[in-house]
């Protein structure tokens, strides 16, 4: 979660290179576009966060309930039960951790656009872009939600 | 029961990893990246350190690095836990010192089990 990290930089939509103005001719419409894009992911981040804390403190709340299930129901037979209960939430922690690899996802996506944006903005840095087989991959490559592996060296 | 140390800059992996780790009966320390991490351990021991990759300030491989360099972390099993899968980021990993490579999201019991298997070595 990254609630408590500032909020994502702000992709101005009328950015141009600061000393040459805004694009101009087809070069505008893409940088349009992409500054559009942009736009969406960067309220995709901020819905991410709100939904991903609050689903946080539900969390939290919910262990703590079933922790004091737990100490109330010891040597009853619903202690059986809080134990369930617990076991259940452990098992959702697997997919609770969709909000720190989708916000890398979409973040560095918006560092690529932002690139790109600026680069649209600036004839000379879009002349020196580098070839499609030049760009880094992001830092998630796992498509799902499956445990990852594990490597012991 | 072992005092682990939890580095990651998500809170919500944070609490995930707390979570798991404190329903095996593990005490967990939390840091928001490698510098926090350097400056927990000058007031706590603990036994394992599982650590982010991608981190401001300091990142997983520098921290693994900046401890191996210490006498009192030479043998102590540090953990990289990350989105980074590639076969290129595990070599240096390796070649930094770290004890293991996993990669998320992880899964609670296969990771409290790696936690065992590392704390017995």
């Amino acid at each position: 979660m990254h609630s408590d990290e500032e909020p994502p930089r702000r992709l101005r939509a009328d950015r141009g290179d600061a000393a040459n103005g805004p694009p101009q001719g087809p070069a505008s419409l893409v940088h349009a576009q992409v500054v559009a894009a942009a736009s969406d992911l960067e309220r995709l981040l901020r819905l991410l966060d709100q939904a991903g804390g609050d689903l946080m403190r539900r969390f939290a709340d919910f262990d703590r309930l079933v922790g004091e299930i737990a100490r109330e129901a010891a040597g009853t037979p619903l202690a059986g039960r809080a134990v369930a209960l617990h076991e259940a939430l452990l098992g959702a922690t697997t997919a609770m951790q969709f909000q720190d690899m989708s916000t890398q996802l979409v973040e560095h996506a918006l560092a690529e656009l932002r690139t790109i944006a600026h680069r649209l903005g600036d004839d000379a840095s879009l002349r020196e872009m580098p070839p499609a087989s030049g760009i880094r991959s992001g830092p998630v490559s796992q498509s799902g939600m499956g445990a990852g592996s594990i490597d012991l060296f | 029961m072992a005092a682990i140390l939890a580095v990651d800059d998500s809170a919500s992996i944070r609490q995930m990893v707390s979570f798991t780790l404190r329903s095996a009966g593990h005490e967990v320390i939390e840091a928001v990246d490698g510098e926090d991490a350097v400056e927990k351990l000058r007031d706590h021991a603990v036994d394992v350190v599982l650590t982010d990759q991608n981190m401001p300030r300091m990142d997983g491989l520098t921290l693994v690095r900046t401890l191996r360099a210490r006498e009192d972390c030479r043998h102590l099993p540090i953990l990289i836990l990350t989105t980074e899968s590639s076969d290129a980021m595990k070599e240096m990993g390796r070649e930094a010192g770290a004890t293991g490579w996993l990669v998320k999201p992880f899964d609670p019991e296969r990771l409290i089990n790696v936690i065992d298997t590392v704390m017995s070595r």
